[in-house]
């Protein structure tokens, strides 16, 4: 396999599941995730008027540190046979994981970075401060 | 019984100058009718004396809050949010006194396009299925005529489109054939009835966080030849209730914007302005709905994007004309496949036809 492009991302031994955050539950108790919280460029934002006391809303589910990275073209993939172990190569920033804590979820976002791959297009991610990418939008 | 048009020119022309000319009067196809016909066109009961006087306290309580009220723009417009219109079309309710059904319909067709800013969400709502199909029910009609509150609770129930209950003015329940059975499946669900009558900083709010909001007023005959500026009671008698939709204020104007349903020879194309606390239009019956959920199938319409978490089946795509909808699944390969199916359709810029039902796709045809 050629490796010319960029040095391949670290194998996922040491990985651990990431716990669940508690501000991300519910009051009964059951995870609630997060739904999309930008449109598709030239559309008008979701919400427009924040409120003082409605950042969170805005902002999307969970209070755990996130980054984003957006305007980056997405320019490998790699997995392996390791169960839930998706990487994409952005640009500069270089290789950031999948979520793997769930299959859907993973498979999910390994489809998008597919096609972000695909069609050249830069998706907008967002990323833990581990660098496991927790959400993605491909316009 | 008197056939002539409640609006005489010659007089309300000069109590407009009077008055400082408040606002503009011109005949239009309202009043070109005979009084008799222009109060076929109403809808709402005058509210009886214990009513009135309640509403009249609450009317004196709303302009003494009214100064109250800050953090809210000065000013605002469904129809020109960041030159976004959320509203659908004016409509004529014609020769029935349905108005309720049509300020109600505005207000949820209204909130379904705003909550999901979609200015060009494909929503055309039935109100005959409001007015005659459940208001009948209720043995309600033109003559008994409505208020926006119950109609509203009723429309919990679901509405169905324009198209398999077209409106025909007058009572047609009994001479319309019966809703197909597939009417469940083309359906809006509203839901999150709010009451904010006489609560003026909370009508602003429920215009600004989930779209129109109805509004019950008491109708003078100076009303029909309504063109423009902010209208104030100045001539002529009471006709009668009738129900609009506030969708805007205007601070500097001291007024609401309001859509009626008297077609688009009254008003501005069907929209004017009503001065704060004039006849009862914030002070009688004022509600709202928080959410609008729809099940249809969709127009032809492309994948504009595509988001996803790492969380169990959170796969989501925006369609053209009715923005996010949550990719269903009833298993994850059933999530993924569908998923798959439309990033593709995405990508090849294909037209897809989805039935959507409590914001997910539960079907997808992506050709």
């Amino acid at each position: 396999m050629s490796t010319d492009c960029v040095a391949l991302p670290p194998e996922p031994d040491s990985f651990k599941q990431r716990p669940p955050n508690f501000a991300d539950l519910n009051p009964t108790g059951m995870l609630s995730p997060p739904s999309p919280t930008l449109n598709p460029p030239g559309l008008p934002a979701p919400r427009k008027y924040v409120r003082n006391n409605d950042a969170a809303g805005i902002l999307g589910a969970g209070s755990a540190k996130r980054e984003i990275i957006s305007g980056e073209q997405i320019t490998a993939l790699w997995s392996n046979s390791a169960n839930l172990n998706s990487w994409f190569h952005l640009a500069t920033t270089g290789w950031k994981r999948a979520d793997p804590s769930t299959t859907s979820g993973c498979r999910n976002l390994t489809l998008l970075a597919a096609s972000a791959r695909q069609t050249g297009g830069a998706p907008h991610i967002d990323h833990d401060a581990s660098g496991i990418i927790t959400s993605m939008y491909v316009w | 019984m008197n056939r002539r048009s409640a609006v005489d020119f010659e007089i309300l022309d000069a109590d407009l100058a009077l008055a400082g000319l408040p606002w503009l009067a011109q005949p239009n196809a309202l009043t070109a009718l005979d009084s008799f016909e222009q109060t076929r066109r109403l809808g709402v009961r005058l509210p009886g004396d214990d009513e009135r006087a309640e509403i009249l306290a609450r009317a004196d309580g709303l302009l003494a809050a009214a100064a109250d009220v800050g953090a809210l723009p000065d000013k605002f417009d469904l129809r020109t949010v960041e030159g976004a219109n959320y509203l659908t079309e004016t409509r004529d309710q014609g020769a029935c006194g349905s108005s309720v059904a049509f300020g109600v319909i505005a207000a949820i067709e209204g909130t379904a396009r705003y909550l999901r800013r979609v200015p060009d969400l494909a929503i055309d709502l039935s109100e005959a299925h409001l007015f005659y199909g459940y208001g009948g029910e209720l043995n309600l009609d033109s003559a008994t005529g409505w208020l926006p509150i119950p109609a509203l609770r009723e429309a919990t129930k679901g509405i169905t489109y324009e198209s398999e209950w077209p409106y025909v003015a007058g009572d047609t329940a009994r001479t319309m054939p019966p809703l197909s059975a597939q009417w469940r499946d083309h359906q809006a669900i509203p839901d999150g009835v709010t009451d904010v009558t006489g609560a003026f900083g909370r009508i602003k709010e429920h215009l600004l966080d989930y779209g129109p909001v109805t509004a019950c007023l008491e109708v003078f005959s100076d009303f029909y030849a309504y063109r423009s500026g902010v209208y104030q009671h100045v001539s002529g008698s009471i006709q009668g209730g009738h129900c609009v939709a506030i969708v805007g204020w205007d601070d500097a104007s001291g007024a609401w914007t309001i859509k009626n349903s008297w077609g688009s020879s009254w008003g501005q194309s069907g929209f004017g302005q009503i001065k704060y606390g004039e006849v009862f239009v914030d002070s009688w019956q004022n509600a709202g709905v928080t959410a609008v959920d729809l099940r249809t199938w969709s127009s032809p319409q492309r994948v504009l994007g595509a988001y996803s978490t790492g969380d169990a089946r959170n796969g989501w795509v925006y369609l053209s004309g009715t923005g996010w909808l949550k990719v269903g699944g009833a298993t994850e390969p059933a999530h993924t496949a569908m998923f798959t199916d439309l990033l593709t359709a995405k990508n090849t810029g294909a037209v897809v036809n989805a039935f959507i039902s409590d914001g997910q796709i539960s079907r997808a045809y992506a050709c």
